[in-house]
């Protein structure tokens, strides 16, 4: 395995901040660095026992080939302990996938985060939280994986905001957006075997995402009252084109009611798809869609999603509250798609 | 400025009563006693930002129920 790493070094002066120097390169989101010593780049190849040259992903539309060595050094930068790197890899190659077409929503004013969903037995051996406070801060895990991935976008793939990242607003989740699937307690299939994956590999799925918007229903004790709401909710936020995806991340007490109705995931689905449409007249009278009313409007529907099965439903976050979440994704369904890759431990 | 003249700090009629009653009088305007709830008891309680980059987006956050916002002066060293 040729070991020679490749990246330009820099030799920082005694009385010189480690840090505030990599602040000074431009290399930092924001928050302090892990500065990149060769020893913890080393350390973070060692753990996925690849060269430092390997190609993990090619992103087309910057030319730019992400190698294991970058990937390495942006996960030391933000603080990935080396047995995260297998994960960052994975969701590396994700965003590197031509569905999920990085060159829309790495840099479309639309300011999409990317939001890693992980599955399988890595999620308990990394301590992924898929609990409590789970779009929160507290566990390194989902902190520094999810911020490995932006350093990657930033630092090797040019994203930067004002430049080749032009979000108008952006959000908080374009630091880090990493949750796990509860998938102890969850009475429903993982989300990666619904998406072909067996149970016992891990995955992570990164899909292009605006925030977590929470909504609440402490009223109902049947799916159909608790999704109601969901699907009240989420209408309004549909755009004229169609998203290409939604995640659904139902927690603790929402989990237990509509497993407790007998629904699974599909049923979810397909109750939210079917109730989510808006009419033209709907998108015309609130100025999502141009031009004035047209005989026939009011019947003409347009669904949130394609299909029910852009729906990702995703049992994760506390044991305890009436709240659950839906997670409109980035652009249209030919604009960027979610992917599951496979994490190889 | 109408909100700047005001002052987001100046949330007008403060008791809960009196707030409901301005209310009435303007976001429900029209419709029954009881027949809307708004999002917010008075028009200044939603705090207007401009902020961002170039483009057609803009955002709203909600607030959490039991909360009011706080506004505190920044003493400079």
């Amino acid at each position: 395995m040729a070991s020679t790493l490749a990246s330009k070094r820099h030799h920082v002066e005694d009385g010189t901040d480690p840090i505030e120097f990599c602040f000074e390169q431009g290399w930092s989101d924001g928050l302090p660095v892990v500065p990149p010593t060769e020893a913890r780049v080393r350390a973070m190849l060692q753990a996925v026992r690849v060269a430092p040259d390997h190609q993990v992903a090619y992103i087309e539309h910057r030319a730019v080939a992400v190698t294991a060595e970058k990937v390495a050094v942006n996960a030391v930068m933000a603080g990935c302990r080396p047995e995260y790197m297998p994960v960052v890899v994975a969701a590396v190659k994700g965003i590197g996938d031509p569905r999920w077409n990085y060159h829309g929503p790495g840099t479309s004013t639309g300011g999409a985060g990317v939001l890693l969903i992980v599955n399988g037995p890595i999620r308990r051996t990394l301590d992924v939280n898929c609990g409590d406070n789970l779009f929160g801060p507290g566990w390194r895990a989902n902190l520094t994986i999810g911020r490995a991935l932006r350093l990657v976008m930033r630092n090797v793939c040019g994203s930067r905001p004002g430049t080749l990242d032009r979000g108008t607003l952006g959000h908080p989740g374009r630091l880090s957006y990493v949750i796990g699937e509860n998938e102890e307690e969850s009475p429903w299939p993982p989300l990666h075997v619904e998406r072909g994956f067996r149970p016992e590999q891990s995955t992570v799925t990164v899909m292009a995402a605006e925030g977590p918007r929470q909504f609440y229903n402490q009223l109902s004790n049947t799916p159909e009252g608790v999704l109601t709401t969901l699907a009240d909710d989420m209408r309004i936020s549909g755009s004229v084109m169609g998203q290409p995806n939604y995640a659904v991340v139902l927690a603790g007490e929402h989990m237990r009611t509509i497993a407790g109705g007998g629904w699974g995931k599909k049923e979810v689905r397909q109750f939210l798809w079917e109730r989510t449409h808006n009419s033209h007249a709907h998108l015309r009278r609130t100025h999502r869609m141009a031009g004035a009313l047209q005989p026939g409007d009011e019947e003409r529907l347009r669904p949130l999603v394609e299909s029910p099965d852009d729906i990702l439903v995703v049992a994760a976050g506390g044991r305890a509250g009436t709240f659950s979440a839906y997670i409109p994704g980035w652009g249209s369904k030919r604009s960027s798609q979610a992917v599951t890759v496979a994490i190889d431990a | 400025m109408e909100l700047e003249a005001r002052g987001v700090n100046d949330h007008g009629p403060t008791s809960g009563e009196a707030r409901l009653a301005a209310l009435a009088g303007t976001a429900a305007a029209g419709r029954p006693p009881g027949d809307t709830v708004a999002i917010a008891l008075a028009p200044e309680d939603l705090m207007v930002v401009v902020a961002g980059g170039p483009g057609k987006h803009s955002a709203f956050v909600p607030t959490f129920g039991a909360t009011r916002s706080v506004t505190v002066r920044v003493e400079a060293p």
